[in-house]
């Protein structure tokens, strides 16, 4: 019976540790977060200011902020997860507009008020900021930063062209690209592999040409993807690509690809947003004499002139487990000099309206007037209709990039689509 | 599918077909030929395997300069040393050691309890049972995401590491019940009378005797169970989402991207971290995996 | 109650009990759902009846994806135990390298797909992407492509990265049913006259037939299952060129937040597999007849 004993003690042993293992899983897999504990979810990559995050919330001594960083691709689904999962983060990063909008009709947001109150938000922030914050008559979203879209170039390349002065019309545009393409430099650089960098295409081809008011109608659903305001618009940008002037294979870049290409002289410019300026000035470039922007083109004089581009903002989660704590982190970062430090670091502009912009580099500081001399302000096209209508959009943008020869069987069928899913 | 497999004993030692070939000219120019063809297929196999290896090893500045594949020689652990302290790696392998050690010992435990109650004890409506359980296998787990999300949320074990643990365990009964029903079919009865009439109960006889023949084919499921969880994506993607300190190395590899956009050197250090327990255990185990997954399947 | 009968209840209640919670009423809470217009933001949701099942089978978007997933299944069914096969057979005649090679084959099948979807990124990248760089290497320029990001060969560009793996598990399985099958078998087939062509097909082939079931079950289902390697390589784009069902089920899931019609189509996913598994298996069995 020795050999049976032998064996049960060994199994024993097993069991013992079998169990321990077991016990092991479970220790540690919950933990409530403390009463200064903050749970944050953003997407901010190192691309994307990552370190301005981190800068920002080693300042705050009310608690501590507890970071998940997620990838910024992943995050729009992620976040949705989270919410109905009813464990979200506490606080969490998001763009205002359609998408705040979809979170919140949802029930997933609680109001932030206090945060408003408390750091004057009301007055220190200019109207059009405060208003994009607010859903359902009270405040849910904090506008952490803003931005401005527009043709961001690389000034050594245009000067290799000739092209000294920068175009305003279309026609000084395409003679530009013309001049540039001669040059044998691409003029056009696009990373769409995630669909959304063409978008601004779109958005700009509809502003330029119909205006903010018929956006707004197709946005809503009110307007159709075969009116001709929309096939004007996809003809304007097909005689572009025609023309050669984006680079091949837009479809198969990211947005930092792109902008690799303009920096290191593969292409000339690339329509972006002003998150871009953050990116270089983390690879070593210089604000002017390495980078520099203009306006999209006049395409009618008689449509006024809009400003494109998003705000990011935070979000407290509805289920938040510590929603004190949260209200305070916002106050934190409603801060002027918590929103500059972000805006530097990211190459955002700042809310907040005694936020130091002397500090801001040329570039920016030129992005800020622009957005000032704007008729209007728009959300790009992701934050300005549905997100199930978005990716129909973002969709026929990706396609049209790959094909623009059957645009107007990418229109129809977006339209059908975008019908279902007004609908749904 | 039960007679002409009972030849097929997985890990016989040697070769026994011999070579074709008639001459020992055409024989010399076969075997050139074939070594030509397996150089080829060496180099798929380790070109990509060596291209992760080899960026990881490289500075981020090098690789945005050269490319991923450029053949350059300064080699540096700096990525490692990076992405070790600076993302939550440690956490994420400890995360994932939490959902695989339990969920590899709960699954091999249930599938044996369950295997051995069906080969030797026959239960009335065993054959559904098995059917119920094995056809496990075939339900994609896409069909389970929505009703196990609202479940664990109504349990509150969301962004806790519980929801892989359960999945994987209960998931996991499907195949090892179907490789140890068939392991102790083939274990002749006469084994289990002769330890009850000496005064065993079925529960020592399954402990003491059964369950030590059975090391091999237990050691092949680890093997499978444990390869298998390690890598799933899905399940923490969703029940773990938007929370880092939760993740599990897979989800750790998306969220560094997330961090590390650029930076294709540490992207591919922490890939590097993250394959080598499953390579490892490979290494150590490969003979059982084999016998794991022709046991599985062909002695039904 | 018999004894055996309580010792049986005793050995599988508690892990069926687990595996009824975590699998069975899940997978029929999956079917009523696939009945309602559930969102998965909202809270209220509406009997609809078969209004799912026939979204799924007229819209284009879905009908699209149960083709790519369909020819996924048919070339993987195809192509890595094909390759398998051949370079078991190689290296059983190469025993030298066989033991080297079988150690190192173990790399590819044991990292997550997620690891292999990230390689294969870098090797398809357009400009310094490793096929790329070999035909500019060969001066065949013209020939470059950016694989993922091109409408028509992203599909298989994904394909290959998965049948590059997948040719592996084949081979490992086919390389021990070719050491198990008998010497002698092949000797009287050769002493009867048969080439070694027509070994091939009237003796090794039809032995390996249980192998080839299992390869084929393993490789269908992994087909079937392919979420993991998509959603790192591309997310189901350009334009939903590679949304093989998995991917496409998550889309609804979370983009367009429509739980009822994911369901439905998650379910269409699990009667396909059960066709397919269910054909192998007759084929497998039928095959042991003939031997």
């Amino acid at each position: 019976m020795t050999r049976l004993t032998k064996i049960r003690r060994s199994y024993a042993l097993a069991l013992i540790a079998m169990v321990a293992l077991v016990a092991a899983a479970c220790s540690g897999t919950s933990e409530d977060p403390g009463a200064g504990q903050v749970e944050v979810a953003h997407y901010y990559g190192s691309d994307l200011g990552q370190q301005g995050i981190l800068d920002v919330n080693a300042t705050f001594e009310a608690g501590e902020a507890v970071v998940s960083p997620i990838e910024h691709e992943a995050f729009k689904d992620q976040i949705l997860v989270a919410l109905a999962g009813g464990e979200p983060p506490d606080v969490f990063s998001y763009w205002a507009g359609a998408r705040t909008q979809s979170v919140f009709e949802n029930g997933h947001l609680q109001p932030i008020t206090q945060v408003f109150d408390n750091a004057d938000v009301w007055n220190n922030f200019p109207q059009a900021l405060v208003d994009a914050g607010i859903h359902g008559g009270e405040p849910h979203l904090l506008p952490f930063g803003f931005h401005y879209v527009a043709f961001f170039y690389n000034p050594h390349v245009m000067e290799a062209a000739g092209v000294t002065s920068m175009p305003t019309n279309s026609q000084e545009f395409i003679a530009a690209a013309a001049q540039i393409a001669a040059s044998g430099v691409k003029p056009i650089a696009l990373g769409s592999m995630n669909r959304w960098p063409a978008q601004f295409w779109f958005d700009f081809l509809i502003l330029r040409t119909a205006g903010p008011d018929y956006r707004a109608k197709l946005m809503s659903g009110e307007a159709s993807y075969t009116d001709p305001q929309v096939v004007g618009a996809m003809e304007l940008w097909k005689q572009l690509v025609d023309a050669g002037f984006f680079v091949d294979d837009a479809n198969a870049y990211t947005w930092t690809d792109a902008a690799d290409q303009v920096a290191n002289g593969e292409a000339a410019m690339t329509l972006m947003g002003t998150w871009i300026t953050g990116y270089w000035n983390g690879i070593g470039l210089e604000p002017v004499t390495d980078y520099d922007f203009f306006n999209f083109p006049v395409l009618d004089p008689a449509v006024e002139n809009a400003a494109l581009g998003p705000i990011d903002g935070w979000a407290l989660s509805a289920d938040a487990a510590n929603p004190e704590g949260a209200m305070l982190l916002l106050e934190h970062y409603a801060d002027p000099g918590n929103q500059l430090t972000w805006a530097l670091e990211q190459g955002a502009l700042p809310p907040n309206s005694n936020a130091d912009t002397t500090q801001l580099n040329p570039v920016m500081a030129k992005a800020l007037v622009e957005v000032g001399k704007a008729d209007s302000y728009s959300f790009n096209y992701d934050l300005a209709t549905p997100p199930p209508v978005a990716e129909v959009g973002l969709d026929m943008f990706q396609a049209f990039m790959d094909d623009p020869s059957g645009y107007a069987d990418l229109l129809s069928s977006a339209q059908s689509d975008a019908q279902a899913a007004f609908a749904g | 599918m039960s007679t002409s497999t009972a030849s097929l004993a997985a890990d016989r030692a040697h070769s026994t077909v011999p070579e074709h070939g008639t001459g020992r000219r055409g024989r010399t120019l076969r075997r050139r030929a074939g070594m030509v063809l397996i150089a080829v297929f060496v180099a798929l196999y380790l070109v990509p395997v060596a291209g992760v290896l080899a960026t990881s090893l490289k500075t981020n500045a090098e690789i945005a300069e050269r490319g991923i594949w450029a053949l350059t020689g300064k080699l540096t652990l700096a990525n490692y040393v990076d992405v070790w302290s600076t993302a939550n790696t440690v956490r994420y392998l400890i995360n994932s050691f939490q959902v695989a050690i339990p969920a590899v010992v709960v699954s091999i435990a249930g599938g044996t309890l369950i295997g051995y109650a069906l080969a030797k004890f026959r239960p009335r409506g065993g054959t559904a049972i098995q059917l119920i359980i094995v056809s496990g296998l075939f339900v994609p787990p896409q069909v389970l995401l929505v009703p196990l999300f609202t479940m664990f949320r109504s349990f509150d074990l969301l962004n806790t590491l519980w929801p892989m643990i359960l999945i994987h365990s209960a998931v996991g009964f499907s195949v090892c019940t179907l490789v140890m029903r068939n392991f102790f079919e083939q274990i002749p009865d006469s084994l289990r009378y002769a330890a009850l009439i000496d005064g065993a109960n079925e529960g020592e006889v399954f402990w003491r005797v059964m369950l030590p023949l059975a090391r091999p084919a237990l050691a092949a499921l680890a093997t499978l169970q444990f390869t298998f969880i390690w890598n799933d994506f899905l399940y923490p993607l969703v029940f773990t989402s938007a929370r880092d300190d939760v993740a599990t190395i897979m989800l750790g590899l998306l969220n560094v991207k997330g961090q590390f956009t650029v930076a294709y050197g540490t992207q591919a250090s922490l890939a590097v971290i993250a394959s080598i327990p499953t390579v490892a255990i490979f290494f150590v185990f490969q003979k059982h995996f084999v016998r794991g997954l022709l046991s599985g399947a062909l002695k039904e | 109650m018999r004894p055996t009968t309580r010792w049986a209840i005793l050995f599988m209640g508690p892990p069926i009990l687990l595996f009824t919670a975590i699998v069975v009423v899940p997978t029929a809470m999956a079917l009523r759902l696939s009945f309602t217009d559930a969102n998965i933001l909202g809270q209220t949701s509406q009997w609809i009846g078969f209004d799912n099942f026939v979204e799924a089978f007229t819209n284009e978007h879905v009908r699209k994806s149960i083709r790519i997933t369909l020819v996924w299944t048919l070339f993987g069914a195809l192509i890595p135990p094909a390759l398998g096969l051949g370079i078991a057979m190689m290296l059983q005649a190469n025993t030298r390298f066989a033991a080297i090679m079988k150690s190192a084959l173990f790399v590819p099948i044991s990292i997550s797909l997620v690891v292999v979807g990230q390689v294969w990124i870098w090797i398809y990248q357009p400009g310094d992407g490793l096929i790329n760089q070999m035909l500019g290497l060969v001066g065949l320029e013209s020939l470059e492509e950016a694989w993922l990001a091109n409408r028509s060969t992203a599909l298989w560009a994904v394909f290959i990265a998965w049948a590059w793996q997948q040719a592996v598990l084949a081979m490992i399985l086919y390389l021990a049913g070719l050491t198990s099958i008998p010497g002698e078998l092949v000797e009287a087939a050769r002493v009867d006259g048969a080439g070694q062509f027509q070994v091939f097909r009237q003796v090794i082939v039809p032995l390996l037939r249980p192998i080839t079931t299992v390869v084929l079950s393993l490789i269908a289902i992994n087909s079937l299952r392919n979420f993991d390697l998509v959603f790192a390589m591309t997310q189901g784009g350009p334009v939903r060129e590679t949304e093989t069902m998995p991917m496409l089920v998550w889309r609804i899931l979370f983009r367009q937040h429509e739980q009822g019609l994911a369901s439905a189509v998650s379910l269409i996913l699990f009667a396909m597999t059960l066709v397919v598994i269910g054909g192998l298996t007759w084929w497998g069995r039928r095959g042991s007849y003939v031997d």
